[in-house]
């Protein structure tokens, strides 16, 4: 078979898939072959989103941050394609309010959406990819969306999102506490730090053309990031050709970090 | 577009090189071209024998929603073309999405062009007598090398041929409804197209990417644009022809209303086909033949 394509066979879930950088990983990993299931809150959302016309990706209505979401989309994916070989924890959102006036409510809500959400769905995940070993021995991938906001403090819209941050800043060490945790199952776990891409979480900020050519004059590569640049990198790190890399956090930035 | 790229690729080849009439004119020639990125490979088509005279050169860049095509999917329609025209046409195998998005595809076929104009003799053309183009992702890509030639005065074109063109991703036009659900080209292949060649970036994207955002149609080289009228792509077309033609440049519309989306590649089946691909061909040889020395 010559005609098959980087990740034929393998069944991925992916959360955040209605829009952004999740919408661009599940795309780009259906059009390698794989078997998928796109996860959002999002249901109008993933209705436009276009997955569902695949015959190999399936959609459901998930709030990562609930347990019986996370083992429901799970389920789902072993139910329909007998197996989970690849977790993509994309769903995230950021807040803007400045530290005084930062309510506990929101505090909580970043935390339980990029931090617990990443958690749980780690979690219902691993438990299937430990019942269900790859045949042919090869490792099994969790890839983690963290930020470059979880090694520097952008302060884009004036001042820290301080709960945005500290959020990131847990995925990023999360993906590493997994990534020893679960070695010895052959699961390998990764983080991505993405720059300052296009999506519609970026949106407000970038409407901004001022601050927008002020972030292209920091990135020496010359301009914004777009989900494509992340997803050619979920796709390495979910591919066989990463099969000793974990723990691993891939900046993917234009080069916005090293300046 | 459900299946694995690899497989969805070799589907497409193997549907556009059997509904193509063969054809077997001239010779060909399998070469590279110096890139932005490395080597752009290029089929050269021209007569057997040289003429007394260089030829007019050709530029081609095939459809395939800027994910599929190559070379031997276009093998017959460009032969048809340089024998209908009289020109050296020189087919770009530039690279896809969304494995390479925008500009890269775009770069490639600039960079073809502008190889043309400098080194066309080498093929035995005259390189002041240069066209580009291209159907459907191709003719995208056609308008926006003829774009960027006219903002940075080079290379100098004598024309643009545009075969029912993918130019405004905003797929807002009566044209998409009429046609969404249509065979040939569906609101959904477009929805799913465009993304993959812009990178899936959200907001508006540069007007080489979509020639329909270009403010200022000016300057530009002289244009055929054909049209299909069953074909969600219709609109966009006929807009960018009117706007071309408000903006001073020279432009000659050919609608034909009874045909589908990339109906000029299925000239096997279709006699009106063969017709307008041959008459295409000719408009675009006598346009370069006026534009000598010019």
């Amino acid at each position: 078979m010559t005609d098959i394509g980087r990740l034929s066979g393998k069944v991925a879930v992916v959360t955040g898939a209605a829009s952004g950088i999740g919408h661009a990983i599940a795309n780009r990993f259906l059009d390698e072959g794989a078997l998928l299931v796109g996860a959002d809150r999002d249901e109008a959302g993933l209705a436009k989103s276009g997955l569902a016309a695949n015959p190999r990706a399936r959609t459901i209505v998930a709030e990562v941050s609930n347990p019986a979401d996370a083992e429901a989309t799970v389920a789902l994916a072993v139910a329909e394609f007998g197996s989970l070989d690849i977790l993509v924890n994309s769903a995230g959102i950021v807040r803007y309010s400045e530290l005084f006036d930062l309510s506990l409510d929101e505090w909580e809500e970043v935390q339980r959406v990029n931090v617990t959400g990443t958690f749980l769905f780690s979690q219902a995940a691993a438990r299937a990819m430990i019942a269900h070993p790859s045949p042919d021995g090869t490792t099994k991938s969790v890839i983690n969306l963290a930020s470059i906001e979880a090694i520097a403090v952008l302060a884009s819209s004036g001042h820290p999102q301080v709960h945005y941050n500290a959020s990131k800043g847990a995925v990023r060490m999360l993906t590493k506490a997994l990534a020893v945790e679960l070695g010895r199952y052959a699961i390998r776990v990764n983080s991505i730090c993405p720059g300052v891409t296009e999506t519609p979480l970026t949106a407000t900020g970038l409407a901004d053309a001022s601050r927008r050519e002020w972030f292209i004059k920091q990135i020496p590569l010359g301009r914004l990031g777009r989900p494509g640049d992340i997803a050619g990198v979920a796709l390495f790190l979910a591919s066989d050709d990463a099969s000793w890399v974990t723990g691993a956090d891939i900046v993917v930035d234009g080069g916005y970090l090293t300046q | 577009m459900t299946l694995p790229l690899p497989e969805g690729r070799r589907n497409f080849k193997e549907l556009f090189v059997s509904m193509a009439m063969p054809d077997d004119w001239g010779t060909t020639d399998d070469r590279t071209i110096p890139g932005p990125s490395g080597p752009i490979p290029v089929r050269v088509f021209r007569a057997a024998e040289p003429g007394p005279q260089p030829r007019p050169l050709v530029a081609y860049f095939h459809g395939g929603g800027w994910v599929f095509g190559d070379l031997d999917s276009y093998d017959s329609m460009c032969r048809t073309l340089a024998r209908a025209s009289g020109s050296i046409v020189v087919c770009v195998d530039y690279r896809l999405a969304p494995e390479h998005p925008f500009p890269a595809g775009f770069e490639d076929c600039f960079a073809v062009t502008r190889w043309l104009s400098s080194n066309g003799e080498e093929l035995g053309g005259d390189p002041s007598r240069l066209a580009v183009a291209g159907d459907s992702a191709g003719g995208n890509l056609a308008a926006a090398t003829a774009l960027r030639a006219r903002d940075e005065g080079n290379p100098a074109l004598g024309f643009e041929l545009l075969m029912y063109p993918a130019l405004d991703p905003r797929m807002g036009s009566a044209s998409y409804e009429e046609n969404a659900e249509d065979p040939f080209l569906s609101r959904n292949e477009m929805e799913w197209c465009w993304p993959r060649y812009l990178g899936f970036a959200a907001g508006e994207p540069e007007p080489y990417a979509a020639p329909a955002l270009a403010s200022d149609l000016s300057g530009l080289a002289p244009a055929l644009v054909i049209v299909a009228g069953h074909d969600p792509l219709r609109d966009e077309a006929l807009t960018y022809a009117e706007r071309l033609r408000a903006a001073g440049v020279p432009v000659e519309l050919k609608f034909y209303e009874s045909m589908v989306h990339g109906f000029l590649s299925f000239t096997r089946g279709l006699d009106g086909a063969r017709r307008a691909l041959e008459d295409a061909g000719q408009v675009l040889g006598r346009s370069l033949a006026s534009a000598a020395g010019s």
